[in-house]
């Protein structure tokens, strides 16, 4: 019985090394872009994993004012649009798909899932072409679209598979007592799915933040221009100053990461909130 | 219940999506696989039928083996790792002596996909660079001096380069969403387990496992499709170098399209890529038997 | 109150789609002229009366730099043509390469777009999409020749003109002057001395040759220089012509060898196929690596510290092809076939390269320019004076290989020479590589 416990106990250290031996391993690198991003390029160079002699706030200055400042909102924008857009279509159709009887029902949910297959580089050309047709190239909605449709299939297939295991009881009961669907859907469903809803959401945000492809080709004007374009701004033709772009990337990153931290309650049970008993 | 089976109601929610996916998803694919039987560069306005040649010449050149090993390669490492290992970590934090640190650590560990992969791969090309880099750094460090791996430069290793890369970039990703799930387990399962006796790892396996069965399967097609789909890691962190050794099917596509002006083979790519995710898709499906009771 | 619910719901799904419409109506109003196949401006009267819209589209959005330098050369043209508006949109390098063909797939492509020479510039003519600019060039004799010979040969496909060159980049041996002058050393001038440099530097402990080749470019342009020593011209010139192209001669396979001549004897930096050229060149900068290969355009950042360098071109070769070249080629502007305004975007890359404006280049951004008699020891760095004096000395001016053959071609001519570079594969190999890559193209584009 002892054995057992002090085995246990062996076992739960050992976890708890991995753990801090893995957080290590991304912590370091990420200190490490704050610390580079302060040095001046040659010191990046010769001693990048050295501390800077004297920190170069400036770069943060710069990359703000002339990477991040202008397209800020556009990015905002995008991101806000592209995560409302695809979270609230998909969890429609998501409900449908899982709780619904049709003959297509297979049908649709493979369609859906579909769209995890296809790969985005290649539908650029006609996706451009699609996008004049509709008169939108060149506008912020020539990304809110495709992004919104390219974050479908995953964000409903998440949701699908979250809504199944929800019993069904509750809802039954509510259209028993003559409540339509939308009243079910917007308050019985949504809510219980809060914590995939922020999941989809903030992965959603994740990538319309991040994006590159589709927002370098299917935008003109630099008024339109979304942050990871804009950052291209920061490199030169010969050379690049690294720290600065750094410090570029170390804003754009963190934004996501304060989205993120302030995300995280509503996904990820807080220690006290109905916590395992035992 | 009658209201399951509305038409009207079904018809009505799946409308928006439906639209925005045939519109923006479909068509593309749908023209693609038409333009894949012809020769064609992106600029030119002329299109030539070729048949099923651009096909042969993607199978006749023995480069295809390779990039399939390679996308093989990374999907099972990405299974291994980010669906299999990311469940049990998700796991390691539910249990009660890690509780006070989740949040730590899944903070931590979930940081990586938040940051654009640009910043990633310049990260890891300095990690990787033989001369400064921190991993020959350490390798040095502990007095194998005479050793001097080039990573990234090496035909044999790139490839295993940028799988480590997403590997730790996506684990916490897959540990994010499997955490989702675990937590909405009932918890007086697992109590009822332990009173009856049974080890950490039998709880695993025969309660967590099981009732995580979607949601193991959403992080297992997304991580397959993912690494079928392969691109920005590859591309930004050895650009399918050296040689074509760590070339996936994605980077291929690209070079086809906008490099070597061969859209007809860079749509023949695409069909390949789609066909081979529909089919592990559809086998995963299969096996799963999702959304049965 | 069911039903109520529903409309409800109805109208909610329906003013979104309808809300995403509009609102798209609305903001692509003012691009709406951009769109369809009507071309990059509405006026069909050339350079009439009316309002001229032109779009220029370049590959250098650095703040500071290039994307201020066409700012301004846009504003200066406006003011001087008021009835002109011109829109710029500057994307990065290699991000410009995809962009411009998605462009043109989609018909709208800018009035005056920036191009690589060689192969890249021909291929947008021979499909139809470059304007040519044969008559208007030649018109104004005082502007054409203005120019250097060699700058606008690669321009040129088939006697027509289809770019105007505003840069002119050689590529040079640079090194360490400080380094050199310690050993009392001097510039090689054979291929000897060059060897004899590498082995004392590596003899003492330090990498001679600061080299990266993660994306392979770096590599080709070593080899586009010994292919022009090793091959005869008349033969490399059948060979680059993808029509033609055989890649049989040996002299291919002897170029090569004196690439990988200076990989095998350790003679690049360590790890060159791990790290990108901009780390490379920050190594030298830092001293680390006595010399590099590099183009005459990077003299300015490898400068900016203070650091002296001295320059010499790539030593002669004793083998069977040119002698006096130097590797380099200029870039250009095309103008689209599809324009409505074509002379206006001639007026426009005529004050690109007036006199003013090169020199502006020259003291903004560093680049040597393809204009003669503008560059001199007042606006440009003493580097790239001396530099630019090799350039006009030579006989030829060998463009560079990647742009110069069939993209296919160089496809596989590039990574196949990491391979050779990392011992995977022999020259040989590597040639039967790009002859096989030559013979598809031949039968495909036949």
């Amino acid at each position: 019985m002892i054995a057992k416990k002090i085995g246990s106990n062996i076992w739960k250290i050992f976890i708890f090394l991995m753990f801090s031996l893995y957080a290590f391993s991304i912590l370091y690198p990420l200190a490490w872009m704050v610390i580079s991003s302060l040095k001046t390029n040659s010191e990046f160079f010769t001693s990048p994993w050295g501390i800077p002699a004297a920190p170069q706030w400036k770069h943060y200055y710069e990359a703000v004012k002339f990477g991040v400042a202008d397209y800020f909102f556009n990015s905002v924008f995008v991101t806000i649009c592209t995560v409302i857009f695809s979270v609230l279509f998909s969890a429609m159709a998501s409900y449908i798909i899982s709780r619904f009887d049709f003959k297509l029902k297979n049908a649709a949910f493979i369609f859906v899932l579909g769209g995890l297959m296809i790969s985005p580089e290649v539908t650029l050309v006609s996706l451009f072409k699609l996008l004049q047709s509709l008169h939108i190239y060149n506008t912020l909605w020539a990304l809110i679209i495709p992004y919104t449709a390219f974050r479908i299939p995953f964000t409903t297939f998440l949701m699908r598979s979250y809504m199944l295991s929800i019993p069904k009881a509750m809802e039954e009961s509510a259209y028993i007592d003559g409540c339509s669907t939308f009243k079910v859907f917007s308050q019985i469903i949504m809510p219980v799915c809060k914590p995939i809803v922020a999941s989809a959401a903030l992965l959603s945000a994740m990538t319309a933040w991040n994006e590159f492809m589709f927002a370098l080709v299917f935008i003109e004007s630099n008024k339109y221009k979304t942050i990871p374009i804009g950052l291209t701004n920061l490199k030169g033709q010969y050379g690049t100053n690294y720290p600065r772009l750094m410090a570029a990337l170390v804003v754009c990153a963190s934004v996501m990461i304060i989205l993120f931290l302030c995300f995280q309650k509503s996904f990820v049970r807080g220690l006290t909130a109905g916590s395992v008993k035992g | 219940m009658k209201v399951y089976r509305d038409k009207r109601i079904i018809i009505l929610y799946l409308l928006p999506v439906l639209i925005l996916m045939g519109l923006f998803v479909y068509y593309p694919l749908v023209q693609s696989f038409v333009f894949s039987f012809y020769k064609w560069a992106s600029f030119s306005p002329v299109k030539e039928w070729v048949g099923f040649y651009n096909y042969k010449l993607i199978f006749s050149d023995p480069v295809i083996w390779g990039i399939l090993k390679n996308n093989f390669l990374y999907a099972f490492w990405s299974t291994i790792f980010q669906a299999g290992l990311g469940l049990v970590f998700a796991a390691c934090l539910e249990e009660k002596f890690m509780r006070k640190s989740q949040p730590f650590f899944r903070t931590v560990l979930f940081i990586p996909s938040l940051i654009a992969m640009s910043v990633i791969a310049l990260l890891w090309q300095f990690m990787y660079d033989p001369s400064n880099g921190l991993i020959n750094g350490a390798i040095h460090a502990i007095g194998l001096t005479n050793l001097n791996p080039q990573w990234l430069g090496d035909s044999k290793m790139s490839i295993y380069c940028c799988i480590i890369v997403s590997q730790w970039q996506y684990i916490g990703y897959c540990m994010m969403l499997d955490l989702v799930g675990i937590q909405k387990i009932d918890g007086e399962l697992f109590e009822a387990a332990t009173i009856d006796g049974a080890t950490r790892p039998q709880v695993f396996r025969y309660i967590t496992f099981p009732l995580m069965k979607e949601s193991l399967l959403v992080t297992t097609v997304v991580t397959i499709l993912g690494s079928i789909k392969v691109f920005t890691e590859v591309y930004v962190m050895t650009v399918g170098g050296p040689g074509r050794s760590s070339e996936v099917l994605a980077t291929a596509m690209y070079r086809a399209a906008f490099k070597n002006d061969e859209m007809g083979v860079a749509c023949a790519y695409a069909i390949i890529i789609f066909v081979l995710t529909f089919i592990c898709a559809a086998i995963q499906l299969k096996i799963s038997r999702t959304g049965q009771d | 109150m069911k039903n109520i619910k529903r409309v409800l719901a109805v109208l909610l799904v329906m003013c979104m789609a309808v809300g995403l419409m509009a609102g798209c109506g609305d903001t692509a109003a003012p691009s709406g002229s951009t769109g369809g196949t009507s071309g990059g401006s509405d006026n069909s009267a050339p350079a009439s009366d009316g309002p001229i819209n032109m779009k220029l589209f370049h590959k250098f959005p650095e703040i500071g730099k290039g994307l201020d330098y066409f700012e301004g050369l846009a504003d200066d043209f406006m003011s001087k043509n008021p009835n002109v508006k011109i829109t710029i949109e500057a994307v990065s390098d290699e991000e410009a390469k995809s962009k411009l063909r998605v462009m043109m797939g989609a018909d709208s492509q800018p009035d005056v777009y920036f191009s690589w020479c060689g192969e890249f510039c021909y291929k947008f003519a021979r499909a139809g999409q470059a304007w040519d600019m044969t008559d208007y060039f030649n018109a104004d004799t005082e502007w054409k020749d203005s120019f250097m010979a060699a700058a606008l040969d690669p321009c040129t496909l088939d006697g027509k003109l289809y770019g105007i060159p505003f840069r002119l980049i050689g590529k040079t041996f640079v090194y360490n002057k400080a380094m050199f002058d310690e050993r009392n050393m001097k510039a090689p001038t054979t291929w000897e001395e060059l060897m004899t440099i590498c082995q004392t530097f590596k003899d003492e402990g330090i990498e001679p040759i600061a080299f990266g080749n993660l994306q392979p470019w770096p590599a080709c342009h070593y080899i586009t220089g010994f292919n022009a020593g090793c091959v005869p011209s008349e033969v490399r010139q059948k060979d680059y012509n993808y029509a033609t192209g055989e890649f049989t001669d040996p002299g291919y396979v002897t170029a090569l060898g004196y690439l990988k001549e200076l990989g095998d004897k350790g003679y690049f930096s360590n790890g060159f196929n791990s790290v990108i050229h901009d780390v490379a060149s920050e190594n030298f900068k830092i001293g680390k690596n006595p010399l590099f290969y590099c183009e005459t355009g990077e003299y300015g950042g490898l400068m900016d510290q203070g650091l002296e360098i001295g320059v010499f071109p790539m030593p002669e070769l004793d083998e069977k092809g040119d002698k006096n070249y130097i590797v380099g080629g200029p870039d250009c502007f095309m103008i689209s076939s599809k324009s409505n305004c074509p002379e206006t975007g001639m007026e426009f890359l005529k004050l690109l390269t007036s006199k003013e404006w090169m020199e502006k280049m020259i003291t903004d951004l560093d680049y040597p320019v393809p204009v003669k008699g503008v560059l001199n020891e007042n606006n440009a760095n003493y580097a790239l004076v001396e530099a630019m004096k090799y350039v006009e000395e030579a006989d030829a001016l060998i463009n560079w290989l990647d742009t110069d053959v069939h993209t296919k071609v160089s496809d596989a001519y590039l990574p196949a020479m990491q391979e050779m570079l990392n011992g995977t594969l022999t020259p040989e190999q590597v040639m039967e590589k790009v002859q096989e890559a030559a013979q598809i193209v031949k039968t495909e584009e036949a």
